[in-house]
């Protein structure tokens, strides 16, 4: 009888590992292709290397593969796998006025330069199980594939340019509240230091890009449905690729490659001051990497909420949002309670049986005799 | 200005590491650095240079100060790519023994919520030493680190800089924490949370 | 060394990159300076789950040399999977040599317990910290509780534990009971239970703490004094095993683990494993000394 029930710890771990990958790959016919990893699950690639903080769609797809499509874990992967690069250089700034666009869409006006793109949006498709699926075939991609190329005006391609945003608009009628000279305009880098509250905007929106999707739903959503006071309108949503640029020693200005983002400008009124304010348009923001509007839109509400000084609402609450959302150490703590707790509950125990034992209570059973020695 | 190609960022840092670790946790006591083939600047102890590239990089700052600092700066600059900026910023600040103590008030100190976020000095002297021989000052040393009290002998330190320290400690938790090396290598470090007395007994300089 | 032809794969010595290790020795070397005192850090992600030990491992990966011997215990037991799982992957990044036992070793990561045998002036422990906070009970905001510790404003805290007592006739804290370090900082200790309280204060080796999730480092350095919080009048006490020994040893001087067999029998055994393995050998062993263990015949 193993007096320890986990005495042998590194063949049961050995064994675990084997049992993971043969259910990984029992019943498989032919391994997944990472390219196809990265063509036909490309959502789940984008979640990976926004919340794995790291642009490697390719990696992302292998980390896919190796955690059996779970997003958390791959996440995590990727990010593991990040703590092993050194990080050579910042970027500049990127500027999404130069965004090649694939989408583009805003709530707030019905015409906007450049004209309502949807772009590829599931927004619009009828959620409707599509049994066709599970027999596509090579054939039948061709030949999609080849049709919708057949569509396109090749010609036309070349006048698309990058479009003014719909903020400028507002800013140049000056709806909008300008810049509060009391936030913290630092730049920080939350992945070389440890964020520090009241954390600057900087550091609130870094937290945010490498969150958990669901995460900031649940808070942007609170926010909206009564718990706050979020009204926001979708400003501008763009999905698309913009130019990554860095400078090198030398001073020089270099172009890196690109990198494709989502970006959300959310709008919603605020009044400036106390008695007799004068109503102004505040902008929330969001970007994260790939296609994903769910998360800057979230985003870009919780950047709005947790500018306000009233905590009362969970969504308003830095600390609260930005600790609990982070997705990767959320759930490496949830999970963490599967580990031997023992030793600690052993030291709870003695004190609950004191306690009652204080209070006079029975305890319901006898109490347990001390066992003779065996063995 | 020399690059030190023979140092190994891996491994020399961090048994160099392991070295000052142990030190700060026991103050007082004198642990040797390697003796490695490395050509400092005049006015910077090998042992200092090893302080600089085992902590140093690109994430912090630091300052130098006193004869030759401009060449020590260079040195430590293209050695560990950390930034030069003034005493009242720097992460680091490397001094000889012998300098003005007004410098020590010049460094910062932390906060009271974050504390850490203040310099550490490197400092040079001439000598570090347990047994007395001809040495000038006595420091004895009571704290976290040590069990009763440690006397060690120094040559080679103008005893107004450890005044400074003293005095600036003792809004402990705020305050600046020493690493002292000498021409052998040694190294003692001194920090914040120690209360040390000084005997002066050499010549005023 | 993992390589992999198409992608660079290739790890450091140590997994951490030399940046990131210089800047968790830094802040080590801070948390030393300032004992009992929370020092933030980057806390980079590992190949390890958050809650899993990713501080220690930082901690013990950032002060790893060649010539360390790594011991590594879960629950007190140096075969319980997590710990086999770490020590596994601390050796595939380092090469350096494991150990059970606790006087060979040089570097000894836990969780949850101290050794019952005493720690030497060569050896450095580090703790994996689930909650570094030990004000966080009375205290929910980061911010408030940087202040608490730098104003040395503890009176929430002595106001709950007065309460706990008087609500309930004893101090109802248990593993992790919060200690003060130095006379100054509030600390908490890891979740070890209220039994290795006392074999921190003055030990002989150095304590290091690695918060990974939370992103924070601590450290209690040799020859510190570390006490639990206690009133003059109600004072803290360390689990009673009175009337109680190891039923392999009937040893009665160490931590029990409460096990229930299949005939649903009760039987207590020494937590330590690798204490208990010493002494069904007979080994050599010196045992932490302290006033409440003292007290107790072996």
């Amino acid at each position: 009888m193993g007096y320890v029930a986990v005495k042998g710890g590194t063949d049961a771990i050995h064994n675990s590992q084997e049992l993971v990958e043969f259910y990984r790959l029992r019943n498989a016919a032919t391994p997944l292709d990472v390219n196809q990893i990265r063509s036909q699950l490309r959502l789940a690639v984008d979640k990976v290397i926004g919340e794995g903080g790291l642009y490697a769609p390719e990696y992302a797809a292998i980390a896919l593969k190796q955690a059996e499509g779970e997003v958390f874990e791959a996440a995590f992967i990727l990010r593991a796998f990040r703590t092993t690069l050194q990080r050579r250089f910042y970027s500049e700034t990127i500027n999404t006025r130069e965004m090649f666009v694939k989408r583009k869409i805003s709530a707030s006006f019905r015409e906007i330069p450049g004209g309502q793109i949807l772009g590829p949006t599931r927004d619009y498709t009828q959620r409707i199980l599509d049994t066709g699926k599970a027999g596509e075939t090579a054939h039948e991609v061709k030949s999609f594939l080849e049709a919708f190329e057949s569509k396109i005006d090749r010609g036309k391609l070349q006048d698309i340019d990058t479009y003014g945003k719909v903020i400028d608009l507002l800013k140049q009628e000056g709806l909008l509240k300008t810049i509060d000279p009391n936030d913290d305009r630092t730049l920080t880098d939350i992945t070389r230091e440890a964020i520090k509250f009241p954390a600057p905007r900087s550091a609130r929106l870094q937290m945010m890009a490498r969150a958990e999707t669901g995460g900031l739903m649940a808070m942007g959503y609170s926010s909206m449905r009564g718990f706050g006071s979020a009204h926001p309108t979708v400003g501008e949503l763009r999905y698309g690729s913009v130019p990554v640029m860095i400078k090198d020693p030398s001073g020089r200005t270099r172009y890196a490659g690109k990198i494709e983002v989502t970006e959300a400008e959310m709008v919603s009124s605020v009044s400036i001051g106390k008695k007799n304010a004068i109503p102004k348009f505040t902008i929330g923001y969001g970007l994260c990497f790939g296609q994903n509007d769910t998360k800057v839109i979230c985003m870009g509400i919780l950047d709005t909420t947790m500018r306000s000084p009233d905590v009362n609402a969970p969504a308003n609450d830095q600390e609260f949002v930005l600790y609990h959302t982070e997705g990767i150490e959320s759930m490496g703590f949830t999970n963490h309670l599967k580990l031997p707790h023992y030793v600690d509950f052993q030291s709870v125990l003695g004190g609950i049986r004191e306690a009652i034992k204080r209070n006079g209570e029975k305890t319901p059973e006898k109490k347990p005799e001390v066992a003779e020695m065996e063995q | 200005m020399r690059r030190e190609v023979i140092y190994d960022e891996v491994f020399d840092a961090q048994e160099q590491f392991r070295l000052l670790l142990d030190s700060m946790a026991r103050p007082g006591k004198i642990n040797s650095m390697p003796d490695m083939d490395i050509i400092p600047p005049a006015g910077l102890n090998k042992a200092s240079a090893m302080i600089a590239f085992a902590l140093l990089n690109t994430d912090v700052s630091f300052y130098a100060e006193g004869e030759g600092s401009d060449a020590i700066e260079s040195y430590i600059a293209l050695n560990t790519t950390a930034a030069q900026v003034g005493v009242g910023e720097a992460d680091f600040v490397f001094i000889n023994g012998l300098y003005d103590a007004g410098i020590i008030f010049d460094a910062k100190t932390g906060t009271l919520p974050y504390p850490e976020e203040s310099a550490t000095f490197v400092i040079d002297v001439d000598a570090i030493t347990e047994d007395a021989g001809d040495s000038e000052l006595i420091l004895t040393l009571k704290g976290p680190g040590i069990e009763t009290t440690k006397q060690v002998y120094i040559n080679g330190i103008n005893p107004g800089i450890l005044k400074a320290v003293r005095e600036q400690n003792m809004e402990f938790p705020l305050g600046v924490d020493l690493m002292l090396t000498d021409k052998n290598n040694n190294i003692l470090c001194i920090p914040r949370s120690n209360l040390f007395e000084i005997e002066y007994v050499g010549v005023e300089v | 060394m993992v390589e992999n032809k198409k992608y660079v794969n290739k790890y450091n010595f140590a997994f951490i990159d030399e940046a990131t290790k210089r800047e968790i020795r830094r802040k080590l070397l801070k948390a030393v300076a300032i004992p009992g005192y929370q020092v933030p850090y980057s806390s980079p992600e590992m190949p390890i789950s958050r809650g899993w030990g990713t501080g220690g491992l930082h901690v013990t990966l950032s002060v790893i040399g060649k010539k360390d011997v790594f011991k590594i215990i879960d629950q007190g037991s140096d075969a319980s999977v997590n710990a086999c799982n770490l020590r596994e992957f601390v050796h595939m990044m380092t090469d350096v040599k494991t150990t059970f036992d606790t006087s060979e070793a040089t570097l000894i990561q836990t969780r949850h317990r101290v050794t019952e045998e005493e720690l030497k002036e060569n050896q450095i422990y580090i703790y994996q910290v689930p909650q570094p906070e030990p004000l966080r009970g009375v205290e929910r905001y980061e911010n408030k509780t940087r202040q608490m510790h730098g104003e040395a404003d503890y009176a929430k805290m002595w106001v709950s534990i007065y309460e706990s007592f008087i609500r309930h006739g004893d101090i109802m804290l248990y593993a992790g009971y919060p200690v003060k370090v130095n006379n100054r900082y509030i600390m908490a200790p890891s979740p070890i239970p209220k039994w290795d309280i006392p074999n921190l204060n003055q030990s002989k080796a150095l304590h290091l703490f690695g918060a990974g999730r939370e992103k924070r480092l601590y450290a209690v350095p040799p020859y510190t004094t570390v006490e639990p919080l206690e009133f003059e009048d109600v004072k803290f006490h360390t689990e009673d095993f009175t009337g109680l020994e190891c039923f392999k040893t009937g040893y009665k001087k160490a931590y029990l683990d409460e096990l229930y067999f299949d005939d649903g029998t009760r039987h207590f055994v020494i937590n330590d494993s690798n204490f208990l393995d010493k002494l069904m050998e007979h080994s050599p062993l010196k045992q932490h000394s302290n006033k409440y263990i003292d007290k107790i015949e072996a």
